[in-house]
């Protein structure tokens, strides 16, 4: 009996065992059983990274925390994936898409990140619009007149370019701190994120993510700076269909 | 909460007057915090000029020294708290390797070690903020006749359970204004790994704003030896910054922390 | 990771003595301790056996559904090891946090059937069936069930 393209897989909660992240007291250090250090981040440490970053670098802070979880992302993607490979005992990019995704809901879960979730934006396929719930930065932060998700928005800019192979950026749309229900990002591919992003700073009041899908959408057969982007679609994994459904 | 509650906006980050430390000291306990420790209807709300051991239950639950009581997970939400009822964010080494690199790209080295040493200054003045009322509810006493060595050891704990390594402080010194501590598997040091300099900033910060609070005076801390120069443990000097900067001098022109001490002491 | 009943007695109780609750719970879980230890040992031994068996039977009796590849069947079998453990602990949340949020997100996510799953695990306990004595059934139900529900409950498409 031939195997569809991304057959479908049950392996459970990958972290949701009772020793995945075990301490030894003696000596002040957690691992996971992969032999993974572990640090848990106090709201302290956090805030006083957000109010030393402020001090020294002012305004351009937003753009230095965003960095830094990009680049965290693409390294700590890069170590699920070869976690996940070796658990699924498959290349963890050719699971079925929906598969990935509740996996990386997983892990945000388990380390204490929010509830993630995401889908394709319906009109403009190149898009994804994904939203945590219970973010813990907005959390920390209290009222702020802009997002305030940054390390999250670095982060899945990165797991998102790592999974389609391309060059990927994230704009958070709405926020907790902005009055929000939990944040909400845009994420696709990064000329046009730039572009959209300008164009969501320029606006007053800040549109809301529907207005920028809805921007995304009017402007996406519009060339941008003379490339017209190709939709690699057949070549990702996420694009299969879904699996045969009982009739 | 708010982000940043200096009394003065306009003095540098980590360098506070007396006064905001002097207030750290004043902080009024949140209830709300102990609320996960609290068991109902033993606790009688009068705080006692000194600890007063008690048989039989106790007001507030002390021994919370594991993994399974000190983290709460709620899968559902995926949220983790402590038991002080705040939000803690996992990561991986990955984090500490990414953050200094990037801070290294943006702004330069000095400038990451500026930020990640001002960064451990804030951490640990929000930590003490937090930490004093906390200890005057939980133990029901005033801090004034609390050993610094218990208040030291309870503060310090949270840390080791998260995964930040085990410490040693050296209070000999303590009437020269000297105070030594050694760090060991520092987080950040481990992650980074033998880069040939010292690295554990973040630590460095918190050192010193944590005895700068006790000693209600500015200190500062410098690390004298890291793990990352390829010694065994990281060892820091809290000191007033005349020493501390002489100390980082005297470190970067090569000098063992041996040495270091040795001359320190004859300042 | 959530802990379970029997931890949280533990770590409350720290201070004073257990009371008639909690020691009641306790005494009954510990008389039941053997035959729960049973159920572990037999299907640790089953289970390179059912993983072929249920992979064979699965696709005599539904060749038309691709969905049973011989890896599924492995991971469906696999899976008894959470449930021993849920059911080792007495602890069915121990069950759901490890395997049924997940397997439910999952089926939502790919939009597969849960009712073929279900078929799945219907099979899976009849080859069990004829393997596990009437005692070790009687400890094994209420996690059974438990994974019976979820999957016959009805989803709701794509939210969890």
């Amino acid at each position: 009996m031939p195997e569809s393209a991304s057959p479908f897989r049950l392996k459970g909660n990958y972290f949701a065992e009772p020793y995945h992240f075990r301490t030894d007291v003696t000596t002040g250090v957690c691992r996971t059983p992969t032999g993974v250090r572990i640090c848990t981040l106090p709201p302290d440490f956090l805030l006083g990274l957000r109010d030393a970053l402020i001090y020294e670098c002012g305004k351009s802070y937003r753009t230095v925390l965003k960095a830094a979880g990009r680049r965290w992302g693409s390294q700590w993607i890069k170590r699920l994936d070869r976690e996940w490979t070796a658990y699924y005992q498959q290349p963890f990019r050719e699971l079925p898409a929906g598969l990935i995704r509740v996996c990386l809901a997983d892990a945000f879960a388990a380390h204490g990140y929010g509830k993630l979730d995401y889908t394709r934006a319906e009109e403009s396929p190149e898009f994804w619009s994904a939203e945590i719930g219970d973010s813990l930065f907005p959390a920390l932060v209290g009222e702020s007149d802009r997002p305030v998700d940054l390390l999250m928005s670095g982060l899945l800019a990165a797991i998102f370019s790592y999974l389609h192979g391309l060059t990927m950026d994230c704009l958070q749309t709405e926020c907790p701190s902005m009055g929000a229900e939990r944040s909400r990002f845009l994420i696709g591919p990064a000329p046009r994120i730039a572009e959209l992003e300008a164009w969501w700073e320029a606006n007053t009041p800040l549109p809301s993510h529907e207005q920028v899908l809805q921007q995304a959408a009017a402007t996406s057969h519009a060339p941008t700076n003379g490339q017209t982007h190709t939709h690699q679609e057949h070549h990702l994994p996420h694009s299969q269909p879904p699996l045969e459904v009982v009739s | 909460m708010k982000s940043s509650e200096a009394a003065d906006f306009t003095e540098p980050l980590d360098k506070p007057n007396e006064q905001t430390l002097q207030i750290i000291w004043q902080e009024k306990g949140e209830p709300r915090t102990l609320t996960f420790l609290r068991r109902n209807g033993i606790a009688d709300g009068t705080i006692r000029k000194q600890i007063v051991p008690r048989p039989g239950v106790q007001p507030y639950l002390h021994n919370y020294y594991h993994d399974r009581v000190y983290f709460r997970h709620d899968p559902e939400r995926g949220i983790l708290l402590n038991p002080y009822g705040q939000r803690l964010m996992r990561v991986s080494e990955d984090f500490l390797v990414a953050i200094l690199g990037s801070l290294e790209d943006e702004v330069g080295q000095n400038g990451a070690r500026e930020i990640m040493y001002k960064c451990g200054y804030q951490w640990g003045l929000h930590d003490m903020r937090r930490f004093l009322p906390r200890m005057r509810a939980e133990f029901e006493a005033e801090l004034e006749r609390m050993r610094v060595d218990f208040l030291m050891e309870e503060w310090w704990w949270p840390l080791t359970i998260q995964g930040w390594g085990t410490w040693r402080y050296d209070f000999r010194q303590r009437d020269k204004g000297l105070l030594y501590i050694e760090l060991y598997e520092s987080a950040v040091a481990k992650s980074i790994g033998d880069i040939g300099a010292v690295v554990c900033y973040f630590y460095a910060g918190l050192f010193a704003s944590v005895f700068s609070t006790l000693a209600k005076r500015a200190l500062g801390c410098v690390e004298m030896q890291c793990y990352a120069t390829g010694e065994e443990f990281c060892r820091f000097v809290v000191s007033d910054y005349d020493r501390v900067n002489a100390a980082a001098f005297w470190r970067n022109e090569g000098a063992t922390a041996r040495d270091i001490m040795k001359k320190l002491a004859q300042m | 990771m959530i802990n379970t009943w029997l931890t949280e007695i533990i770590h409350t109780a720290n201070e004073r003595l257990f009371n008639d609750e909690e020691l009641a719970r306790m005494l009954s879980y510990y008389s039941s301790v053997p035959t729960r230890l049973k159920l572990v040992e037999e299907l640790e031994r089953q289970e390179p056996s059912l993983t072929r068996a249920l992979h064979k039977e699965l696709q005599r009796r539904y060749p038309q559904r691709t969905l049973y590849t011989r890896r599924l069947a492995q991971d469906l079998v696999e899976s008894l090891r959470y449930v021993a453990r849920a059911v080792l602990a007495d602890d069915l949340r121990l069950l759901r946090y490890r395997w049924i949020d997940h397997m439910r997100a999952a089926l939502a996510a790919c939009d597969v059937d849960p009712q073929w799953i279900a078929d799945a695990y219907a099979v899976l306990r009849e080859l069990l069936q004829r393997q596990l004595t009437r005692s070790v059934w009687e400890v094994l139900d209420p996690a059974w069930s438990e994974l019976d529900d979820s999957l016959t409950r009805g989803l709701v498409a794509a939210t969890r």
